[in-house]
């Protein structure tokens, strides 16, 4: 099991190469429980305004397939579920 | 037999993110992503029910059978186990010589975690789901649905095969 700290360096390296630095503000991982109830990460991707109409979908993908094969390489066995989210998305509060 | 088509899933996943003033509903970023995994699973059981019953008898009651016979489970741990380095020994014997290769192991990446998204959006109340999210949900399907039609006729072939004819 990685520590937070290298899970977040793995995943702002490959979320950079994939969706390049222009997109990405920052990345956030904490613990999770997944469907099935096993250990999870959750791992939120924080991308820039208007960026989500902007990335196209081939590069969330190979930044999924990159995040999965760099943590089962690193020894991770925890499912990561990959979240994108804007600064104003994540400060956002109250159900609509 | 009405064979759902993904594009339109993704287009009504679209409309529910898009057409409103200000940010979505919660219950509609929901619907979209769910609508998302959706068309990644109707497409792909309508892939392996078109290769071993056949587009033309689509309206036959075997062709409802095959399509009904694959679970979302099972799709699930199907998926997971093509993107293992290895595979466990009795999927071995059944997979293509040079492996199944990365443009499946690439959709199936998408699938597993499309399906783990649907699940939060149907059922977690204590997560808030956003725009951004659902847009990218879309793209990814899309994109793994893409690289699942790119892969060669073989690895398809050897995928769809186990997928309907699980080893034992």
């Amino acid at each position: 099991m990685l520590d937070e700290k290298r899970i977040r360096e793995i995943v702002q390296e490959v979320a950079t190469a994939n969706l390049t630095s222009a997109n990405v503000s920052s990345v956030t991982s904490s613990a999770a429980i997944d469907s099935e109830g096993h250990d999870a990460l959750r791992i939120t991707i924080v991308i820039k305004p208007g960026s989500a109409s902007r990335i196209k979908g081939d590069a969330t993908l190979d930044t999924l397939v990159g995040i999965q094969d760099r943590l089962r390489a690193e020894g991770e066995e925890r499912f990561p579920i990959v979240e994108y989210a804007t600064k104003k998305e994540l400060s956002a509060s109250g159900g609509s | 037999m009405a064979v759902l088509n993904p594009d339109h899933l993704f287009e009504q996943a679209n409309k529910l993110i898009t057409i409103q003033v200000g940010p979505p509903r919660q219950v509609d970023i929901r619907r979209a992503i769910s609508a998302a995994y959706y068309a990644t699973f109707h497409a792909t059981i309508t892939a392996a029910a078109d290769q071993f019953i056949g587009v033309t008898n689509r309206d036959t009651s075997r062709y409802g059978l095959v399509y009904r016979s694959v679970s979302h489970a099972w799709l699930r741990d199907l998926c997971k186990e093509v993107q293992k380095p290895t595979l466990s020994n009795k999927f071995k014997p059944h997979a293509p010589s040079n492996g199944f290769g990365p443009n499946i192991t690439a959709f199936a990446a998408a699938v597993v975690e499309l399906q783990e998204k649907r699940h939060a959006a149907d059922y977690d109340v204590m997560i808030r789901m956003n725009k951004s999210d659902a847009v990218l949900a879309i793209s990814t399907a899309k994109a793994a649905l893409r690289r699942f039609n790119k892969t060669s006729k073989a690895r398809r072939l050897a995928y769809l095969s186990v997928l309907l004819f699980p080893p034992r």
